[in-house]
Parts: C-alpha cells; structure tokens; sequence
C-alpha cells in the first residue's frame, strides 16, 4: 500500500479554486467572489483508482515573485515541500493574466497539470481557447472544466493519477530569458547542484537567488540550513553571476523588472496563438452594468437603494418567522415547566430555569435567527455576484480621507445585519491599522437586533404614518454612518495615526451566484457561529436577570433598587434609571432591552411582551416618558457599547485588551455626549 | 502625465513606475510594465480611486498611486 499522494492547488485569486477543492473533495468551504478569500491553507481528502490523495489548496497567488504573506506562503509550498502533482487553476475567459503564474509554476516543477476553468463563462464571452496547442506550448496538459458544474473534474482526477503515478511525464517549456540572464542562471544553477539536494528544477532557484530577494533567500535558508551560502562553489558562482549581470545593466530593480516583462511577453505570445476571443453580448452588458454601478452619479444613488431593499426586506421578512417561533417557543415553555413541576422539582427552581435562562435563550434566538438569515443570504448573493467590491470602490474616497480603507464600508454594511458579523469580516482589510479602525467603529451601526426598538419607539412618539418614520430612521443611519467617518478620523489622527496604506483593488468579472449553495454557506458560517456565541452569553444573563427580577430586600426586588440607583445618571442622559439598567441587562443582545425595561416598569419578575404600540406607549408615558426620552433611547440604542456576542469576537480578532476597551468607549463615549447635549437642549 | 490625469475612457501607454514604493512591485506582479497599454474605465463618485483596464483587467488604484505611473497618450 502506497501513502497519500500530495496534490497541489494553486492559481490567481478568484479563479474557482476553491470551488474545484470543493467539487473534488465534498469539503464545503465558502467560495466568495472576493480577492483573498483562502487565508489558511485548507485540505481535504479523496480517493480515486486505489489511491487516497490529500488536496490542499493554497492561497491565491498572481505570481511566485511577490511580497504578500499569502504569495510568500504558496511560493514557500510550491519550492520546498514534497507533493506529487500540482494543478492550475487559471480563469479561461482572462488567461492573458493567469499565464503569467503558469509559466513561472513550471519553472519548479514538471508535476503540473493546466485546469482552464469557468469554460462555460468563457464559452458565454466568446473566448475560444485551442487547448491543444496550448498545451504544446506549455508542454503540460490542459484540461477544460467548469468546476461549479463538475465538468471536467474527472478527466483532471485522472491526469493527476497519472502524473502522480509516473505513468506520463511532462517535458515542460521554459521561457528563455535573454542571453545574459540565462548565463547568470547556468553558474548559479551548477552552484546549486554542489550545496542542495532537491527533486525540484534548480531554475527557480537559480532565478530568484539572482535577484537577491530577501525573503527567499530566508525560506531557502531555513529550508537548506543556514549554513548552505557558506557552500564555496554556490556562494562564488552567485556572485560571479550577479557581477557579469550587473555589468550588462541587469542590476537591482532592472533585473526583476526585465525578469517579469518576459514573462509577460511570453504570456501574450502564448494567448496570441491559442485564443480567439469576439466581442460578446455578455462582455457590453458587464460594461454598462458597470457604467450603472461604478458611474459617477449614479453609483452612490444605486447601492443606497439596493442596500435600502436588502435592509427592508430583512426587518418586513423576518416579522413572521419570528413571530411563529416565538410562538411555538412560548408554548414549549409552558409544556416544559409543566413537565419540570410535575416531577416534582420546586417551583422556584423551575422559574429560574425556565423562566429565567430559558425564555431569554429562545428569546435571542427567535428574534436573532430569521433576520440574520436573510440579511447574510442577501448579503452573500451580492458578494457572489461581484457587486461588494464595487461598493468598496464607491466608497474608498471618503474613507480615504478619514485615513480608513474602503473595504470597511462593506465591514460597515455587514454590521447593519449584525455587529459580529461585520467585526469578523474585518478581516479582509490587508493593513492592520485600518483593519482596527473598522473594528472600533463597527458598532456605531446599529446592527438588526436594535432595529425594532428604533422603529417602535420612532412610530409610538414621532410619527404615525409610516413614510415619516422610515424617512427618520433614515435620518438615524445617516447619523451613525457620519459617527463612524468622524471617529474613524479621530482614531486615524490619534491613537491609529499612521500612513494610509496603497491598495489596488480588483473588480472581478460579474458572475451568476449558486443561490441555494450560498444560502447554505451563510447558515453555516456566520448564523450558526453567531448564534452559539450568543446563547453561550445569554444563558447566563438570563440566570442574572432572573435573581435581580425575584431577589427583594425589604420588598422591593433588587431589580428596582438598582434601577433607583441608576436614576440620576440615566436622567443625565435624558433616560432613567430602569432604560439604563434595561441597557446594561441588555448586554447579550440588544433585542431583550425593551423586554427587560417592560419586566421593570410592570414591577413582573419575568420577562414579558407587549400585546400592541398602544398599550407599550401607555406603559411609557405612564412612567414618565417624552419624545424627548424616546430620541435619547434611539440615541443610545444606536451608540452604546458592543453586545457580548460583538465584544466577544472583537476580543477573539483582535487579542488585545486594549482595543477592545477602544471598542467600547468609542460609542459609549458618542452615546453619552449625544443624549446629554440633547437632554440639555430640550429639558 | 500621470494615471491620474487620464479621462474616462482614455488608452495610454505606461512609460515609468516610480520605483520603491509600497505598491510597484504589486503593480509589476499584475502587469503595469513599460509600454503595457492601459485604459481609465471608471472615476470614483469622490474622484479616487479610479477604475482602469489592463491586460482584461479591471483594477482600481488611490489618486496617490495614480499619480506615481507616468504614461504617454
């Protein structure tokens, strides 16, 4: 019994490849129509003709000569470690620009197989692509495939056998430099043959040690042991080389650049006499879809309404399904504490669990779960279909000026559907200051769980018609985006300060989402992830809730007295003491403060509902509420500090105290300053 | 010129990339070379970034990284 064979993914990012790791594996990762999305390397497992393989997919490269840590990382794989075959993966409807990978691939090694996928799209452009000669060219085999269909993948599992295997072997074409480069390469290479021993092509080597970039030469040295350039021969030839290149005018910054020019020209060559490609239907439509979505004033205009659609379709849809698990909860409640009494456990004992840790649990989970659905499909849909990265264009000027990246206008844009979500997807942003800016500042946007309250107090106190108070909540989440582009520039010019990084961002080819596969991802990735850190922390609160609620000292329950404590603070901000403590309390989730304000207010010791706007509002103005009260609520509903779940994860993302403290006085501190000035104002 | 001085729509051609900063050898890694031909297909709303073509494909660069590639029309 042979042992695993090792097999390689590589290619540029966004090319399908982890849809092909997918197809080849039944491993579901997500595959997202964004630059950068494989980080880690993933593996996955399959077996074909008698032979157990393990795939591993690397992170995106456009070329082995790169700086990012996910290029160095592939090219580290690709150099120094033992496989059997490496696929790659390039996009048949741009090879121009996937070649260029290709050609520098077969330089390590002959185990190559070529897969030219999304050929349907390339087929939909126009593009033909004679493989056969291709092929020739390149001296390994090409395969056709559209992966997300599987087609192909078999005939690729079988070249991999045979590569793998030994049955053929590739006779790959090398690029010829120039004379004097390769002169400089020859020396190095016989240097080589004496100081390393390796089953890969010395050319690579050779060429990358010509050029003197340091962080290979650091991976070569750890990987060949620190001592390897003390090898006399090895050490003298490089020199020699570099000094007869030098005098050739290929020296420093010239050599790299006269490298990388030949690769390109031999990418166009290639493409010259292997691809047809005719103006296309497809390719006008992505160009005046673009004209709509990039346009100068229609841009701006076009994503509010469709960010405005996604948002109302998340807080109308999710209405029902939240209503009828609240409902089927409510009576598995009452069944259950039945059930518990029954048995004969004590009622206060049954109370706590159920009434107490158990309602709130359910109660986070039935108001959590349905938007966030929808919200994140939605979301997803988007993504795959090429429009996030657009929105980042969009935006990437006023962030700029506030010295943020424009990525995080979509970090922002997740943190309307939850505040977690948004703070996990920070990750995307390359630089590490301006991923902690759109951390820091996630949480000004009021995420789906504050929406309700915001809509009932904003219909019960302002407005009845329901065109005004959409047009106020609009007015609220222009506020909070202001918040965050004015604390983003306070951070960038103070505790962030720092030089606002260079980024070029690609705008990938439009593309069809796999609706039911992307609603699948986002169950998988972000609700369930999301949901078990928040039931994690509700458990607990709902216990806390509970003994404050039923716990009384001298007949008043230590939920009053608190609350009675809280008093003169809650007025300095236009509140009173039960919102604040409802606030605090409020702590797991943002959906359970008014819940918890009602169970105060009622003087019930536990949570409960309201039957109608009407009687919550009389409720409230029975206890003293204004409008003013209830724009301070908004106020500070918006702008207080993350939820548990939010801080939970800002901690997890950034593994420091101190910013997750930034993280919590940023809005507490823009909350407070807010409701005081407004309570000064108008009380 | 620079990038950043083209208009919509414009083809040059790239005749130097500053040399050393953080982004050229990003830029040398997806095609900005001499004499590689380059199209401006987009200006942002807030006039950066600014979209362009090269070699199919699209690629959007800051005004400041605009400014450090000099082409001729």
């Amino acid at each position: 019994m042979t042992s695993k064979k090792k097999v390689l993914l590589m290619g540029n990012p966004n090319v399908g490849k982890s849809t092909v790791f997918n197809e080849i594996t039944g491993l579901h990762q997500h595959t997202g129509n964004w630059t950068g999305k494989t980080v880690d390397i993933a593996k996955g497992e399959y077996y074909y003709k008698f032979c157990d393989y393990e795939l591993i997919d690397l992170p995106g490269t456009y070329s082995l000569l790169s700086s990012s840590e996910e290029e160095r990382l592939a090219r580290d794989y690709l150099c120094f470690e033992d496989y059997d075959c490496v696929v790659c993966v390039v996009d048949a409807t741009n090879l121009l620009r996937n070649l260029n990978l290709v050609i520098q691939v077969i330089e390590v090694t002959d185990k190559v197989v070529l897969l030219l996928n999304l050929a349907d799209e390339a087929k939909k452009k126009n593009i033909d692509i004679d493989t056969d000669s291709l092929s020739k060219m390149l001296g390994i085999p090409v395969i056709k495939a559209t992966a997300r269909s599987g087609k192909g993948i078999n005939e690729l599992l079988e070249q991999i056998h045979m590569i793998s295997n030994g049955t053929i072997k590739n006779n790959p074409k090398m690029l010829f430099y120039s004379n004097a480069v390769e002169n400089a390469v020859h020396k190095v290479q016989r240097g080589l043959k004496c100081a390393v021993d390796t089953n890969k092509s010395l050319r690579f080597f050779a060429l990358r040690l010509l050029e003197n970039d340091e962080s290979f030469n650091k991976s070569f040295k750890s990987h060949f042991g620190e001592d390897v350039f003390h090898n006399g021969t090895l050490r003298g030839n490089i020199n020699l080389a570099k000094s007869e290149l030098a005098q050739l005018g290929y020296d420093g910054e010239k050599y790299i650049k006269a490298i990388t020019a030949s690769i390109f020209r031999k990418s166009g060559d290639i493409v010259n006499q292997t691809v047809i490609s005719l103006p296309s239907k497809k390719e006008r439509l992505e160009k005046s879809l673009d004209g709509i979505l990039l346009g100068k004033f229609t841009s701006i205009p076009v994503m509010l309404a469709i960010f405005g659609v996604i948002l109302w379709l998340t807080i109308a849809g999710s209405n029902y399904p939240s209503d009828l698990l609240r409902t089927v909860f409510d009576s598995f409640e009452l069944w259950f504490s039945s059930a518990l009494l029954n048995i004969g456990l004590p009622y206060t004992v049954v109370s706590l669990f159920v009434n107490g840790i158990l309602r709130v649990l359910l109660w986070v989970i039935a108001v959590m779960l349905p938007p966030m659905m929808i919200f994140f499909s939605l979301f997803a849909l988007l993504e795959d279909f090429g429009v996030l990265p657009r929105v980042a264009f969009n935006l990437d000027g006023a962030f700029e000026k506030c010295g943020a990246c424009g990525k995080q206008a979509l970090t922002t844009c997740m943190g309307y559907g939850c505040n977690a979500v948004g703070v996990m997807g920070c990750r995307i942003i390359d630089s590490p200051r301006e991923r902690l800016v759109a951390v820091i500042t996630n949480s000004l946007t009021p995420c789906n769980g504050r929406f309700p309250l915001l809509i009932a107090a904003i219909s019960m106190f302002f407005f009845r018609s329901s065109v005004v108070a959409t047009l106020i909540l609009l007015t609220l989440i222009a506020l909070s985006m202001l918040m965050t582009f004015a604390s983003s520039k306070i951070l960038t010019s103070t505790v962030l300060n720092g030089v606002t990084s260079s980024f070029v961002l690609e705008l990938p080819p439009y593309r069809k989402p796999k609706i039911l596969s992307v609603i699948a991802d986002t169950i998988r990735e972000k609700v369930v992830f999301v949901l078990l850190r928040a039931v994690v922390i509700a458990a607990p609160a709902g216990f806390i809730i509970w003994v404050l609620a039923n716990i009384s000292i001298a007949d008043t329950t230590l939920l009053c007295r608190i609350s009675q404590f809280l008093d003169p603070l809650g007025r300095f901000i236009g509140l009173d003491g039960v919102i604040l403590l409802a606030f605090i309390l409020g702590f797991p989730a943002n959906e359970i403060v008014m819940p918890i304000a009602l169970m105060a207010y009622l003087s019930t010791n536990e949570m409960g509902d309201y039957s109608s706007l009407e009687s919550l509002k009389t409720i409230l103005t029975d206890n003293g509420w204004s409008w003013v009260t209830a724009l301070c609520t908004c106020i500070f509903s918006m702008f207080h500090f993350p939820c548990s779940t939010t801080l939970l994860t800002i901690w997890k993302e950034t593994k420091s105290i101190k910013w997750t403290v930034l993280s919590v006085l940023t809005p507490l501190l823009a909350g407070v300053l807010m409701c005081a000035i407004i309570n000064m104002i108008f009380r | 010129m620079t990038l950043f001085d083209m208009k919509e729509n414009q083809v040059a051609a790239i005749s130097e990339i500053e040399n050393n900063f953080p982004l050229s050898r990003r830029l040398l890694d997806m095609g900005f070379m001499t004499g590689q031909d380059i199209k401006c297909i987009n200006i942002a709303a807030f006039g950066s970034p600014i979209a362009y073509n090269l070699r199919g494909c699209k690629v959007a660069l800051r005004k400041k990284d605009a400014q450090r590639v000099e082409v001729i029309l």
